[in-house]
């Protein structure tokens, strides 16, 4: 039977834990998308998901149910990463590689083009302020609106305006050269 | 880039989401149809949007979400198994709880019995007091309510008697009155001897007629209502009697 994301939450609320576990099915590539997004590192951002969900179910009694669930629990899972980037410096950590084993074989040429844009794309978000990186994510890879990201980040429409503007300015500043080749100029 | 392509960078940002209000997404349009640059712009950060989504998607794809669910829900069982209660602890717990429900229990029937006795004891010890203060308060309320048609009646005896003793006063005035017209009428009448004085004689003989009359009338009617007030107070007086309630 398929229930509903509010039948789940109040069920879990009940101590339902295969009910949850319906949440985590559901809410789980989203979660682990933000946490990578803004760690940049697979291992963490699975771990980062995984608590995020220990600490949703702990405190899913206090979920009253005036935002969507997915937008509660991306606030913890940015509060977590926040979290982790504070205590690790985790701009100094090793960069993940990129995977060789494209599932899309192209030409060498394409390859290599597409490993350097990754990697620069890796290099140019890290390198954003925390709370850039913040907005710019839960914008371009979760497709939140302003509303829904200033409820997450827990700031106003216009701080969300401007941190997304600066973002946009520095990451198109970063990757300029590798937006040349799309027809620029 | 020009001065209106400044004014309008942030504005940019907006129109690539979806956040710009009809009035201000008709005027950027009409800019950007004539702006190569802002065109530009537009484009990178539509890219930059494209580029930041191949390369999340290309990281999370490899993860095995399965295995990370099934991890979840281990760790999740690990910190519920920790924080719950031991079955030994339960049945401390449930033990403790019974205690608590049974003495509860019976102090709620003690509660019960005494409150039961103390109601009785409070019918049986005042309810005969109350029951005759009851009687009390309903006399005493008769009984100033007799006292007060006594004083009624006093009042109007006394009226009555006072009326009565004007009436008197005034017709022994005139009475007196009379006599000494007519006294003087008879020492006139032997001086002169006339027709006229007989009349005027017979004048004052007929008005002393009608006043003793009146006098007569008038203390009949006095003697009349005080008849009447005299049987009413004696009836007050056997009300009051009756209405006395019998000494235990």
């Amino acid at each position: 039977m398929d229930y509903s994301e509010e039948e789940l939450v109040r069920l879990s609320q009940q101590g339902d834990l295969e009910a949850f576990g319906r949440l985590v099915e559901r809410y789980q590539k989203k979660v682990t998308a933000v946490a990578y997004g803004l760690i940049h590192d697979a291992e963490e951002a699975q771990d980062l998901a995984q608590e995020s969900f220990i600490r949703a179910y702990n405190a899913i009694e206090t979920f009253r149910g005036t935002a969507r669930f997915y937008t509660w629990i991306y606030r913890i899972t940015v509060n977590l990463c926040m979290d982790r980037f504070r205590k690790q410096a985790i701009e100094k950590v090793h960069v993940s590689p990129v995977p060789a084993d494209d599932p899309d074989p192209q030409t060498p040429d394409t390859l290599v083009t597409r490993v350097e844009t990754c990697l620069a794309v890796r290099e140019a978000i890290k390198s954003l302020p925390y709370d850039q990186r913040t907005v710019i994510i839960l914008r371009e890879i979760e497709g939140l609106s302003y509303k829904e990201i200033a409820r997450v980040v827990g700031i106003s429409i216009g701080t969300v305006m401007s941190r997304l503007f600066y973002a946009r300015r520095r990451l198109r500043e970063l990757l300029k050269h590798h937006l040349k080749g799309e027809g620029r100029e | 880039m020009s001065k209106d392509c400044e004014a309008i960078q942030q504005t940019l940002s907006l129109y690539l989401d979806g956040e710009l209000t009809w009035h201000r997404l008709r005027d950027l349009q009409g800019h950007l149809d004539r702006c190569q640059n802002c065109q530009t712009v537009v484009q990178d950060y539509s890219r930059i949007g494209q580029l930041l989504r191949e390369e999340v998607d290309l990281a999370v794809e490899r993860i095995d979400l399965v295995a990370l669910h099934e991890k979840t829900r281990e760790r999740l069982a690990i910190r519920l198994r920790r924080t719950a209660p031991t079955s030994a602890g339960l049945r401390q717990r449930r033990k403790a709880e019974l205690w608590v429900v049974k003495r509860a229990r019976a102090y709620a029937w003690q509660l019960t019995w005494a409150l039961g006795f103390g109601i009785a004891v409070a019918v049986f010890w005042f309810g005969p007091r109350v029951w005759e203060s009851r009687d009390q308060s309903r006399f005493s309320a008769s009984v100033g309510m007799i006292q007060e048609q006594l004083g009624r009646v006093i009042r109007d005896t006394a009226s009555v008697r006072f009326a009565a003793l004007q009436a008197s006063h005034s017709h022994q005035e005139q009475l007196g009155r009379l006599i000494r017209d007519h006294s003087h009428l008879s020492r006139t009448q032997t001086s002169a001897s006339g027709g006229s004085d007989d009349l005027a004689t017979g004048e004052v003989q007929e008005q002393l007629g009608f006043l003793i009359r009146d006098h007569n009338r008038s203390q009949w009617i006095m003697d009349q209502q005080s008849g009447q007030l005299q049987e009413k107070l004696e009836r007050l007086i056997q009300d009051q009697a009756v209405q006395r309630p019998k000494q235990p």
